[in-house]
């Protein structure tokens, strides 16, 4: 897939059917001869070669003079929780939106604890994806929205709220006391109020959505809690400004919690308002196995409506952040040493454990993999996603970095016991410790500039890639024609866009003889650390339709000294952190690696998908950089270094 | 019971646990006892009483710099969770009757404020109710009675001022305490406080 406007794809193929003639009229005209026409007679019209020529650029002295495919990656993240979340408030967080947006914008603010906190540099681009259901309550009531002073409990509320201290309290203890009943005062579930606190919201984004420099993604997150927390969690992102989005009430859980209806009612938003909209599911490993089910919510048979249908509204999944990893599991891949990278794996979100064979429809990997099957079968893939990572912070604070992490709740924000604390906890074995949260993680975005449509665009085409937080630039290119000279140039994207597709793309009907090649590229993130290696992992479905995969070390650091064992693994790269004072050294690994890599089992009958895999070398945790700055003894069984990665949306090839 | 009314704050009790349910049936004291609750509690708290979490960061910094004593209950080995709690809650009740009783050696005559002590870390409740310059400490209560003088602070505040190693106003000047409540009152506990670092 070649980025180019639709006009000059014509001009160009206008051109190169004269191409002999232009070529010669601009030579002649150039000594002056003259000896042909500037223009030409067709059945088509007249062409003239001035204007042809202004779609047909000639190669000058700038390689980069003509580009018009994404030259740049865009930085941000698509979940994150404010003040105005009902959990976040009722946890004690105290920033809202617009403090949210000045923090990823560079600006230094001040967190719930009272700690100054700004990011090592500033995002691109961000989401905020309050809970729809909810939507701003508390703060409704507090600044005494009119459509609540009408109940006289919520009027009290307002009044005891704004009193503070003990009344204050008692007001929250009571609101609190009333939802456990389910006794709430009609107006709080009025889906009018929570629409109100939507177009708010929309106008703060509006605000800060700066075109060109700063992109503020309007997003809210449609939190299925199917079953008893059974995580169904959709971020639904708006292509949309304020015009658009405020035409349409946020869905609640309220109405639904199944997410075929979701996708009914995006449809129906699009129809009313001519807008565009996609959502984005995350954290499968707590669905306990309903995320990527092998059949429809109310438990039919897939058909190839509904498989088409998932594959058009849910074009990303969310593989990384704060609660865990969602790439693959362990168990479902002894071969792959990498996938037991924080996993939470006891439970759902309310820690009621899983049963067995539901970590496979809980992971991307797998899901992937069926989605070839499901192809196969149905015509359709409905797990067509590519990959990305946010951090689902509900502090406010979009940090993904270890050295400058904030957790996911005020209660977990930098403190000497934090680590120790449960950060959920419901009842025995039902904890999840503070150790466990991640600092992750963000998404690159390869778009042609830093705007709403742009951004969007690159999402729904899946020209994106998650990390677990370091600013990793990766390419990652499929196509039949990629040679290892290639990967010898300073441009890989020139090379990766003429011979190929980007990440996200389709291959096709491989060539006779021809086996698909990758061009990978990546280049480290000056503040981490360097690179171990790029990996790319492989599924496919057999000749007797079963899936397999496979994960090929294709670049790797210190090459002329490591190599792979009997067993086909590449020795580790070695660690250079130093426990006593959470540094590393950058003398292990490479700052960039590059290859041109042909899939060596390939068989042209059979789908298959690629994505690229990047590992860094070991750093210091989070939990490392605490031990030391807080002086505490962390036991041993708590991890204290980690390979942060990236994780390419895939490219997948399609027999026919 | 109402479907609609049970989903409405869902989020809110997915994320912070059955700690909801604990905290609106009253069913435990403090977070020592009932851990489950702890980030609820605090999240109410500063709710209640903004910028109240403001005090923990305070706290930690000052033991960073030195000035507060750090947690030795933290350094106790491989201890049940059951047990640290058990230990903390022993010792946040011998410390907060040393600091009462440092703010009863007093000898006003004029009635002093009522003082509800939150200790920040497991948000555990003490009352404080002086008549006639006697103190009357009532450890581990539910909460803030009407009209108190609400001080948040945490229990190295609490070791450190009982033991004489910080005085009342170094611990408000260093956002280690925090007051709360009616201003006449918050006024008179700053006077009473700074007047006993003087003490």
């Amino acid at each position: 897939m070649i980025h180019r406007p639709r006009n000059a794809t014509v001009a160009i193929a206008v051109v190169a059917a004269f191409g002999a003639f232009a070529f010669f009229a601009s030579t002649a005209d150039v000594k002056g001869q003259s000896p042909v026409p500037s223009s030409v007679a067709t059945d088509a019209g007249t062409i003239r070669a001035d204007k042809a020529a202004q779609y047909f650029k000639r190669p000058g002295y700038s390689p980069y003079a003509g580009r018009n495919f994404p030259t740049r990656v865009y930085w941000g993240e698509q979940h994150l929780h404010t003040s105005w979340s009902g959990d976040a408030a009722g946890g004690g967080t105290r920033v809202g939106p617009e403090e949210a947006l000045r923090l990823a914008r560079g600006e230094e603010i001040v967190s719930s604890t009272g700690q100054p906190v700004r990011l090592s540099r500033p995002l691109d681009w961000l989401a905020i994806s309050d809970h729809s259901d909810a939507l701003g309550v508390v703060n409704e009531i507090i600044a005494g929205n009119p459509k609540l002073m009408t109940d006289p409990t919520l009027k009290r509320w307002n009044q005891q709220m704004n009193a503070g201290g003990e009344e204050a309290m008692k007001a929250v203890m009571e609101l609190i006391s009333l939802q456990g009943q389910g006794k709430l005062p009609a107006p709080v579930m009025d889906t009018q109020l929570a629409f109100d606190v939507w177009k708010k919201s929309t106008t703060i984004m509006e605000k800060y959505n700066d075109p060109g420099r700063f992109t503020a993604l309007i997003a809210y997150e449609w939190t299925s809690n199917y079953g008893g927390g059974n995580n169904l969690h959709r971020n639904v992102i708006y292509r949309d400004g304020k015009d658009k989005a405020d035409q349409v009430a946020p869905l609640t859980t309220f109405v639904t919690e199944n997410p075929e209806e979701l996708w009914t009612w995006m449809q129906q938003y699009e129809q009313k308002t001519g807008g565009q909209l996609l959502a984005i599911p995350h954290n499968g490993n707590l669905s306990n196995g309903l995320m990527f089910a092998l059949n429809t919510f109310k438990g039919d048979a897939l058909t190839k409506a509904w498989a088409e249908t998932r594959a058009r509204w849910e074009p990303l999944y969310e593989v990384t952040q704060g609660k865990g990893t969602s790439e693959q599991h362990p168990s479902l891949a002894p071969n792959d040493e990498f996938a037991n990278f924080e996993i939470w794996d006891k439970g759902n979100l309310v820690v009621l454990p899983k049963k067995p064979g539901m970590l496979n429809h809980e992971y991307a990997r797998e899901a992937l993999k069926n989605g070839l099957a499901i192809e196969d079968r149905l015509g359709a893939n409905p797990f067509k996603f590519g990959l990305i990572g946010s951090t689902d912070n509900h502090n406010g604070i979009a940090s993904a970095e270890e050295n400058n992490f904030f957790s996911k709740f005020p209660a977990a924000e930098p403190s000497p016991a934090r680590w120790d604390e449960n950060a959920f906890d419901f009842g025995v074995d039902r904890v999840i410790k503070g150790w466990q949260l991640g600092a992750s993680g963000y998404t690159g975005i390869w778009a042609t500039e830093n705007t709403r449509a742009a951004l969007w665009d690159a999402m729904k085409r899946k020209e994106v890639y998650g990390t677990t937080g370091p600013r990793i630039t990766v390419r990652f290119f499929g196509g039949f024609e990629f040679t290892p000279e290639d990967a010898q140039t300073r441009e890989p994207a020139s090379i990766g866009y003429a011979k190929g597709v980007p990440m996200g793309g389709d291959l096709r009907a491989a060539p006779a003889g021809r086996k698909p090649t990758f061009l990978v590229a990546a280049l480290k993130d000056p503040l981490s650390g360097n690179l171990d290696r790029i990996q790319i992992v492989k599924g496919w479905l057999d000749a007797i339709g079963k899936t397999q995969e496979r994960v090929y070390d294709v670049a790797w650091a210190q090459a002329d000294k490591r190599k792979p064992g009997k067993d086909g693994k590449l020795p580790p790269v070695g660690n250079t952190v130093d426990i006593k004072t959470a540094t590393w050294k950058n003398t292990i690994g490479e700052p960039e690696l590059i290859t041109a890599w042909t899939d060596p089992d390939f068989d042209p009958k059979l789908r298959a998908f690629y994505y690229a895999r990047v590992i860094e070398i070991p750093t210091p945790r989070w939990t490392l950089y605490d031990a030391v700055r807080f002086n505490v003894k962390i036991p041993s069984s708590v991890p204290l270094t980690l390979q942060e990665r990236a994780y390419t949306s895939p490219i997948w090839y399609s027999p026919s | 019971m109402n479907a609609t009314g049970r989903r409405i704050l869902r989020p809110l009790s997915i994320a912070l646990g059955t700690a909801v349910f604990a905290l609106a049936t009253g069913a435990a004291a403090c977070g020592l006892e009932d851990p489950d609750s702890i980030a609820t509690r605090r999240g109410v708290l500063n709710m209640a009483y903004p910028e109240s979490l403001h005090v923990g960061t305070a706290v930690w910094q000052a033991q960073f710099a030195g000035r507060l004593p750090r947690d030795p209950v933290a350094l106790l080995g491989d201890l049940a969770p059951e047990q640290r709690g058990t230990l903390r809650l022993a010792r946040a009740k011998l410390l907060l009757g040393r600091f009462a009783a440092k703010l009863a050696d007093d000898g006003a005559a004029a009635p002093r404020p009522s003082l509800a002590v939150v200790l920040l870390g497991p948000v555990m409740w003490s009352r404080m109710e002086s008549s006639g310059g006697v103190l009357k400490p009532a450890l581990h209560v539910a909460g803030p009675e009407p009209g108190d003088v609400v001080v948040v602070t945490d229990i190295a505040a609490i070791e450190a001022v009982a033991g004489g190693t910080l005085s009342f106003s170094e611990a408000l000047d260093l956002g280690v305490m925090r007051l709360y409540g009616p201003p006449a009152g918050v006024a008179a506990t700053r006077s009473w406080l700074t007047e006993r670092a003087r003490g």
